[in-house]
């Protein structure tokens, strides 16, 4: 399969008179890990945003599995198959980890009084990737370490099954060991053929997972290749993978 | 007559815990803290009386009925003023204010339609028959009321403990932008937590009316003050909160008027609630409130 | 502006009375708010008597028109509508405020300003002592508790009361005070003394703790409003023992709530709904064919006083100079006595506080009614 699971076509988006994004392009195609590098305050995380409906772009198209999603609420957006971990994960401190989990399923269970029967293939699916999670299914979110809660907001994401899925950041603030942990949880969900767009700070290990790769500068992406190419590019070596 | 009192004061802590469910949920969820609570549990006495008195159904349509117009007018506050602030991302005070506007067009309203004299149900409307046991002496319609009330709370905590809409509402009520990003529809749960709210408000203030059988345009502002009290008590927008501290209030109350003195009630009861929050300043079951710098 | 009073301004133009001068006469009642149960009556007796003084061609053919102000029932709305009334309407007197404490605070104002302020429910003690521009036709809860308390302790041989009342009001609280002086003259034991405030609808902790006293009558001051409810929820509680109210129990509303509960009552009035004078008897058929309800004591009260502010400009001579005018109407009041709705009326002079002048308060005789089989009856003394 080669079609585009995602694209952005010339995507502007800001924050009041500031403008961020200025024309940005970028496709994952069906099964491929794609990852958006650059420097600090280039446009990543706006990019996502803007992607996932938090924020309203200005100018520009957003296809999810050739549908027009740009404009449309955030939540609409999930509930046509994307889904979104954002930058500091953002679980839901005061909820179990299995009741975060459970709300993951949201967007494929519509039905608000769904008892979590429902959602049980997911969640098992899920806590077959993270068994550290099933372990503490009962306790808060909150209560978790950093790597738990990265986890917890994979898994999360993972539930509704999407069509692609958005993570930003996933290594912030993480120890190196754990770090390690996350991409190669990514490296599984991807063997499993998830549709990735990977946002990501230590360029070089993104690199590693990804099929395809772009790097941001300045609101727009300034070059694009297969990890092969970008490495080969003097400009991407000093930047960011020096 | 100890035993009274505390037949008293369960009864009178039941509808508080139910009126302060409400007014917690909408602080939970939406963030917001709606002083016209009170307003929209007069118009629930007023509705569940209307029902009753000119359709002459039975008192549980009028309950039915509390909820659905005492509902539909929480709908409409959210709908026609809240959404248009949280649009304009208006400052936490802003909303309060604008609720403060509502009750008194609610009440002006009630005033001019119903006028300003005592309402009640008709004494034949009341359920009849009461229970003595030794010296204690409690009315069909009491037990009613403390039924209706812990069952509607019961459905309530079920809800939000075991269903996905409990969920999503308790994701909202921590982050509405993350929640949305798992599909859930956050304006529409706004909408149906103003709904449910006003609905519990309303059929609280039927239930009061019932039970004291006595309905003004007023009613709403003294119940208001203590609905304050009890989910600062039990933390602001916790559940099991407004539930204890609805029935500490009622105690207290009830128990300060027995032991100490009738003229001292509320000050003994609001004394009581000033040393539970030197103790535990964020209330019974609150988070410690972070002030970020 | 009140529609009431467009209507009686042009009531006055069509009857079209040329040369004589209009009697403006101030009416501050509490027309909204809780106290407007009151109000409303007593506007009402105004503008019964208002429109027969100028049926049979005004006084001494001048019409009386009213100018109906609302004062909420709040101390600060009576204020502004008192000033209103003497500095900008130019009112020759005015009838009100509804409540005590609105007395007590406005009074003040008509009395510096030279002008009678006439209350018609004002029952507190101290009132008429303001000053002596200040008048009452109420009768004092002091001229009728006694004789309702030693009627009810009679009937039904009282050893020992409970005592409830609300203690946030003016009315009620000089109420209470009027009773606790009586039970201490009848030397009657008061097994505990209960409190409540306005707007308090649960008062099932309070007859609780007097259900365990077990009194043989429980004295109550308290407006209609609570007291109907404090009786249903003693009952409810078993607590059977007769009530003994004040003023305030004087209302058909003591049956809205449960039109038996209240049986064995005792309520001392200014006024009787059953007394067989033919003035009585007129003013209640008019009322009720004018406002298509019962009147009440307050009602009777606010007509009675009408014919007695009537009855004394009668005797004066309107200059146009409103100052004098005011004064002349002040000096005539004392001398009237009429018989009114409420029985025959004459005014007494108050004694006043530390010799300072004071005002004049009714001197009347009270019923003292029990109720039974849901309405009120006369009490024969047996």
């Amino acid at each position: 399969m080669t079609t585009d699971m995602l694209r952005v076509d010339n995507l502007h988006a800001g924050y009041g008179l500031a403008e961020v994004l200025t024309g940005v392009n970028l496709e994952v195609k069906a099964g491929t890990v794609v990852a958006l590098i650059g420097a600090n305050g280039a446009g990543k995380t706006t990019t996502m945003r803007a992607i996932s409906g938090l924020l309203t772009p200005r100018q520009g198209r957003v296809v999810v599995a050739e549908k027009e999603v740009q404009g449309l609420p955030a939540s609409r957006i999930a509930r046509l198959g994307l889904a979104h971990a954002p930058e500091g994960r953002r679980v839901f401190g005061p909820l179990s980890v299995e009741d975060n989990l459970l709300l993951g399923a949201y967007s494929a269970l519509p039905h608000f009084f769904g008892f979590h029967g429902r959602a049980a293939a997911e969640l098992e699916r899920v806590y077959a990737l993270f068994p550290r999670l099933k372990e503490r299914r009962r306790q808060l979110a909150g209560t978790l370490s950093g790597g738990e809660q990265q986890m917890l907001a994979i898994g999360r994401a993972l539930m509704s099954r999407p069509k692609a899925m958005l993570l930003d950041e996933p290594s912030m603030g993480l120890a190196p060991v754990i770090v390690q942990e996350v991409f190669a949880i990514i490296r599984r969900l991807k063997a499993e053929g998830i549709t990735l767009l990977l946002v990501e700070q230590f360029a070089k290990s993104a690199l590693e997972v990804a099929d395809y790769a772009y790097v941001m500068e300045r609101g727009r992406i300034a070059v694009a290749g297969t990890p092969a190419e970008l490495r080969q590019d003097e400009r991407v070596l000093a930047a960011y993978l020096g | 007559m100890l035993e009274q009192q505390l037949v008293n004061a369960l009864t009178l802590g039941s509808v508080y815990a139910l009126f302060a469910l409400g007014f917690t949920l909408v602080f939970g969820v939406l963030a917001v803290i709606n002083l016209s609570h009170g307003a929209v549990f007069m118009v629930g006495s007023y509705a569940a009386a209307l029902v009753v008195t000119r359709f002459e159904a039975p008192l549980w349509v009028g309950l039915l009925a509390a909820m659905a117009i005492s509902g539909l007018i929480g709908l409409a506050i959210d709908v026609v003023i809240l959404k248009r602030l949280r649009a304009r991302k208006a400052p936490h005070l802003i909303p309060m204010i604008a609720t403060i506007g509502v009750t008194i067009v609610i009440t002006s309203a009630a005033q001019g339609l119903f006028g300003v004299e005592v309402q009640r149900f008709p004494e034949e409307m009341l359920p009849a028959g009461d229970f003595t046991v030794g010296d204690v002496h409690v009315r069909a319609l009491e037990l009613g009321i403390i039924a209706v009330s812990f069952l509607l709370m019961a459905v309530l905590f079920f809800a939000l403990r075991r269903t996905q809409l409990g969920r999503a509402l308790r994701a909202i009520a921590e982050s509405p932008k993350a929640a949305s990003l798992l599909g859930i529809n956050v304006e529409g749960l706004f909408h149906l937590t103003s709904f449910t709210a006003a609905a519990l408000g309303g059929v609280a203030g039927a239930l009061i009316s019932l039970n004291f059988n006595a309905i003004t345009p007023f009613m709403g502002q003294p119940m208001l003050h203590k609905g304050i009290a009890v989910i600062i008590l039990g933390g602001m927008g916790d559940i099991r909160g407004a539930l204890i501290g609805g029935l500490f209030l009622g105690f207290a109350e009830v128990m300060s008027k027995a032991y100490i003195s009738s003229q001292m009630g509320d000050a003994v009861a609001f004394g009581l609630l000033f040393l539970v929050l030197l103790v535990r300043p964020s209330g019974l079951f609150g988070r410690v409130l972070e002030r970020k710098a | 502006m009140n529609p009431s009073r467009i209507a009686l301004l042009v009531a006055g133009l069509l009857a079209g009375t040329a040369a004589a001068a209009d009697i403006k006469i101030g009416i501050a009642e509490a027309l909204t708010g809780g106290a407007a149960q009151y109000g409303v009556a007593i506007r009402n007796g105004f503008q019964l008597a208002a429109d027969e003084i100028n049926a049979k061609g005004g006084v001494n053919g001048n019409k009386v028109v009213l100018v109906i102000e609302d004062e909420q029932g709040k101390k600060e709305e009576g204020i502004t509508v008192f000033k209103k009334l003497i500095f900008q309407d130019k009112v020759l007197m005015i009838f009100g405020p509804t409540l005590s404490n609105s007395m007590f605070a406005a009074g003040p104002v008509a009395n510096a300003a030279k002008t009678v302020a006439f209350g018609t429910s004002n029952t507190a003690n101290g009132i008429t002592d303001i000053g002596p521009y200040i008048f009452r036709n109420s009768v004092m809860e002091s001229d009728v508790l006694p004789v309702t308390v030693a009627s009810a302790v009679k009937h039904y041989g009282i050893k020992k009361v409970a005592v409830m009342y609300g203690n946030d009001d003016a009315f009620t609280k000089s109420g209470y005070d009027v009773f606790k002086k009586v039970l201490e003259d009848q030397k009657i034991p008061v097994t505990t003394t209960e409190t409540y405030v306005k707007g308090d609808v649960d008062f099932k902790a309070q007859l609780t703790k007097i259900k365990a006293g077990s009194p043989d009558a429980i004295v109550c001051s308290c407006l209609a409003e609570e007291a109907a409810n404090i009786i249903v929820q003693a009952r409810g509680l078993g607590l059977k023992a007769p009530f003994i109210g004040g003023n305030g129990f004087n209302s058909p509303k003591m049956f809205e709530v449960s039109k038996l509960a209240g049986e064995g009552t005792f309520v001392g009035s200014p006024w009787a709904n059953t007394n067989p004078t033919p003035v009585n008897q007129h003013f209640v058929a008019a009322y009720k064919q004018k406002y298509s309800s019962d009147p009440n004591q307050f009602s009777a009260q606010g007509y009675d006083a009408l014919y007695i502010a009537a009855d004394a400009l009668k005797s004066v001579k309107l200059s146009g100079n409103i100052e004098a005018d005011r004064q002349a109407l002040r000096d005539a009041l004392p001398k009237v006595s009429i018989n009114g709705a409420t029985g025959p009326f004459k005014f007494r002079a108050a004694a006043g506080k530390d010799g300072k002048p004071a005002g004049f308060d009714a001197d009347q005789k009270p019923f003292i009614y029990i109720i039974q089989g849901g309405k009120f009856t006369l009490f024969s003394g047996k």
